[in-house]
This record gives structure tokens, sequence and C-alpha cells, in this order.
């Protein structure tokens, strides 16, 4: 498996200095002043059964990567598919760069855990399949798509159907569709959480390399605590349903990151532990 | 019929042995059941008025070619499958895509066509003859009563699939209702559609024959009720050969041509 190199933007002068680097320390995608996604006190009470979001206050600055966990089946999802504007909420304020929620943002991008590819269209088509529904005329989309199978080292397996990939391939191939609209901000949805443990960290890293050279914002969602720390400048910890913020981190580990040097840094062990206890009063 | 998806492989080493084993076997079944049929024969075991012979059979299918079986009838039961199958699976294919786009119409009539599907249609065969007479029509309203239910069920099974990741695909990447009929749904539904119309042929062919056999004065059905009557077995069995050798050759040019458009679903097999 070919991953692409993310130490290419001349940036890796601070990994391995100091590993405690503050978050404030700056990068090229450090977070800027403006709110990418701010909710406050956000509740989802369906008409029938009980709640599933209780008051959900959360702010995802501009180039910050939020994780979100907590226990299974509290409302973690529900929160990121309303803030993709799929589910409509019942109170408070949710603002996505100070617009209403809505599918289909051109500057947004939605992953799922399952890679969703259509399986009648070849690797590069399917890339190519999110360019095409914004109107993207062919021979640019399919440089394009080119260029983003690329990134995921997969330029040979271009004209290859879903059905002879392997899943991690399958979940690259998503990615590529995933980026190659150049969004600004992604929301994924375990991303990696049907991938085995060796592909996982291998897709971490994969993300990491195309999440640090953009400057997005990313929100995502998981319950592999590991991923969280790995992947994010922040954590954010959901009650069990109905859903609040029941604490949050800043996880202050130096960029770039690499999924293996990131599990040995002795502040992920310090982190991991700090919020793994939190997590288990939640499962309690 | 899956003896193409092994055929496809010729040239690779193993699996040109296996498609060697698989003709040897469907060939040695062939070969079984002509054997015990003239051993019946030969040692008195069933009456060959009955039963017919394999030697006798043969020689009436190689001469049925200069008679009007051939060179009449096939033509009629033939127009009457084709014109049956086009206008029914057309009918069957617009009702299900009308029904498919409306949830409440859809609720309340599905059990109706379920249950319009599993009437034994070709019994509805003497009523066609009341209405259109002893005439091809007749036998390609019989038609189009068969191949249409099977095909609309088809065809909303097929547009309706539920699939909520491929929806919330469509719906994340902002893609408008006709881009999600054409890029989702459509290409979704293709081998659901194509398994309709490979059902609805062999159906069409069947009914086309028992139309037929009811009433009329051409077509492959007429001379089968002939035969049986009066004891020509030989030729009755030679008739069926015909019939079978044209619906299988029918069924797999379908296949082959729809074969591009469901290509993805081959490939799914291979991987398992």
């Amino acid at each position: 498996m070919t991953v692409v190199s993310p130490s290419q933007h001349g940036l890796d002068t601070t990994r391995g200095v100091d590993n405690r680097a503050p978050h404030s320390q700056p990068t090229r995608r450090n977070a800027t002043a403006g709110l990418a996604v701010e909710a406050i006190d956000v509740g989802l009470s369906p008409s029938h059964g009980i709640d599933i979001l209780d008051s959900i206050s959360l702010s995802v600055r501009e180039g910050e990567f939020v994780a979100v966990i907590g226990p299974s089946g509290c409302g973690k999802t529900t929160f990121l598919n309303a803030v993709a504007g799929l589910i409509g909420i019942t109170r408070g304020s949710l603002r996505v760069r100070g617009d209403l929620p809505s599918p289909g943002r051109p500057d947004s991008a939605y992953a799922l855990a399952r890679d969703t590819l259509l399986p009648w269209r070849s690797a590069i088509r399917n890339v190519e399949l999110a360019l095409q529904i914004r109107g993207v005329k062919k021979t640019e989309r399919t440089a394009m798509a080119e260029e983003a199978l690329a990134r995921v080292g997969l330029a040979a397996a271009r004209d290859r159907h879903p059905a002879a990939l392997s899943q991690g391939m399958r979940q690259r191939v998503a990615l590529a569709r995933t980026f190659v609209t150049h969004p600004t901000l992604m929301m994924m949805d375990e991303p990696f959480g049907a991938l085995d443990a060796q592909t996982r960290v291998l897709m971490q890293d994969l993300l990491l390399s195309l999440l640090e050279d953009s400057a997005g914002t990313l929100l995502f969602i998981t319950h592999d605590l590991a991923e969280a720390l790995v992947l994010a400048d922040r954590v954010v910890l959901f009650s069990d349903r109905p859903a609040r913020v029941s604490a949050q981190y800043d996880i202050d580990i130096a960029r770039p990151r690499r999924s293996q040097d990131v599990r040995r840094d002795p502040r992920f062990v310090q982190l991991y532990d700090e919020i793994w206890s939190a997590l288990k009063n939640e499962l309690a | 019929m899956s003896w193409r998806k092994t055929g496809r492989n010729a040239g690779h080493g193993p699996m040109t042995r296996e498609a060697f084993t698989i003709w040897g076997i469907r060939l040695s079944i062939v070969l079984a059941v002509l054997l015990i049929w003239q051993g019946l024969t030969t040692f008195n075991l069933m009456n060959p008025v009955f039963i017919g012979t394999p030697g006798g059979t043969f020689r009436e299918f190689i001469l049925q070619f200069n008679t009007r079986i051939v060179t009449t009838d096939l033509g009629y039961t033939l127009r009457e499958t084709l014109a049956g199958f086009a206008l029914g699976t057309l009918l069957g294919l617009l009702a299900g895509a009308l029904l498919a786009q409306n949830e409440m119409v859809r609720r309340a009539a599905s059990p109706l066509l379920t249950a319009a599907n599993s009437l034994p249609r070709v019994t509805l065969a003497p009523l066609f003859i009341i209405w259109f007479g002893l005439g091809s029509t007749a036998k390609i309203a019989l038609v189009i009563s068969v191949v249409f239910f099977i095909m609309a069920l088809n065809t909303i099974a097929g547009l309706t699939m539920p699939d909520p990741d491929r929806e919330l695909l469509a719906r994340t990447l902002g893609a408008s209702r006709r881009q999600r009929l054409f890029h989702f749904v459509i290409p979704g539904a293709m081998p659901t559609l194509m398994a309709g119309l490979e059902l609805s042929l062999v159906y069409s062919f069947l009914s086309a024959v028992v139309g037929e056999f009811v009433g009329g004065s051409y077509g492959l059905g007429v001379r089968l009720q002939e035969f049986a009557n009066t004891f020509e077995i030989d030729k009755f069995f030679a008739v069926i050969i015909l019939l079978a050798i044209i619906t299988t050759f029918m069924a797999e040019l379908l296949q082959l041509a729809g074969r591009r458009a469901t290509r993805w679903y081959g490939s799914d097999k291979l991987k398992q």
C-alpha cells in the first residue's frame, strides 16, 4: 500500500522536536478566527420516543479538526447529520459558516463508515461522481479524479470496479471522492469504522497527510479513542443519550503527525487515560 | 445458462479445466436420459407409441425443417411471442416506473399486482379467444397478460430498492432529483430489470404456445396438440426440442445484450 508522505510541505520541523508543542503553535492549517460550525443549545426531540440531543453547544473553528466521541447510540451521528443538513433540529441554533445547514454544500463533503461506492462505476468514475453532480465538464473532472486517485495511491486501479478492490482500497477510493472537490469542511461519520485494525492505522496516516496539506476543517465521529487522539486538535465527549457536551480536550500533540508516532507520545498516553476514564463514567 | 460464466474465462488455466468438467457432466446427463429412453423402448419396458424413440425423434427433428412446422408455424409462434414480449414488457416497465414514483399508490397497488401475478393467467386463454378470435391477436393478448405483471413487479422492485447509504450519498453530494434517477436509481435497478426481461422472455414463449394449444390454426402449439392427439410422439418431441433450442438461444441473446449493463454483478460473484 502506497501512502502519500505527509511531510511534503516543509512543516515537519515541529515533529520530534517538542511533542508537547501547545495547540496554538503556528502551523499552516492553524485555526483562524472564523467559525465553521456553531451550535448553540442544539436539541432534538422526536415527536415520540425519548430525546436524542439534549443541548449541544459546540463551536468548530476554521481549520480545526474536531473529533466527537461518546457512548454508542448517544446521538453523535445525529448531531453530525444535523450539521450536514440531513435532519432538522427542534431547539437551539445551528450555523454552518453563518448559514443554516443544508445538504450538498459546494464547500463541504460528507463521508461514511461504509465506502458506498457505486458498484457499476469504475474507481475513477466513482471519484468523478462528486464532480459530475456539480456539473464539472468531462475532461476536467477526469483530470481532477485522476489526481485525487493518485494522491491516495490508487492511480493504477483507476479502471477497476469496486468488487475487484480490497476493503482498504475501496475506502481509499471513497476518500479520493471526498477530497476531489477540494472541500474546506469535511464531515466524517466513523470514516474507518468498517476496517480492520492495520488498515485503519494506514488510513489514518493517509487522511492526516491529505488533511494537513489542505486548509480544511474536519468534524468527525468515532468510537475509537486512539483514532480521535491521532487525528484531532480537539476531542469532544458527548454524554449518554440525550446528548450533551460532557467535556472537551485540547489535543496538544504537534503536527504533522503519524499514527504510530502519536501512539508512542507520552502526552497521548496521558490524554488517553484521562479521556477514557471520563468516557467510562458516561458508559456506566 | 451458467456455462457462459465459465466460458468467458476460457484461456485461463484452471477455468478451462473447470469448464471442461462442467461440459463433461452436462453431456453425461443428456446421454443418460437418452440411454434410459432408448433402453425403455428396446427392452419393451414402455410402449414407443406413448414415449417415442430417440432415433425417431432425431429423424423427425431433421425432417420438420422441410415442413410447414418450420416454414409457417414457427413464424407464427415467434411473431406472437416477440410482439407480446415487446408490448407486455414495455407496458409493465411504464406501469412499474409510474408506480415507483408514488409511494401511496404503490403501497395500495402492490398486493393487487402480486395477486394478479400469482394467478395462473394462461387459464385466461379461452377468454381471449372469445374476445379476439382464433387468430394471433388472442395469443399476443395472452402473452401481454402474463408478461405485464412480471415486468411491472420487477420494475417496482428495482426502482424502489431501499439502499439508505446510497440515498445518503446522493443527498450529501447534493444530487438533484434527475441526477438521483440517472446516476443512482436506474443503474442500480439494471440487474433487477434484466432479470425481469429474461423471465418475461421465457414466459412469452410459454404463453404463446399455450394460447395456440387452446385454439387456432397456426403455430407450434397447434401442431403439438395435433401430434399428441394422433400419437405421433416422435414429431411431438421434435417440436418440443425445437422450441427449447430457440427459447434458450433467444434468452442467451438477451443476456448477451444485457451483460454490459450488469457486468459489475458478475465481478461481484468473482470475488466470492
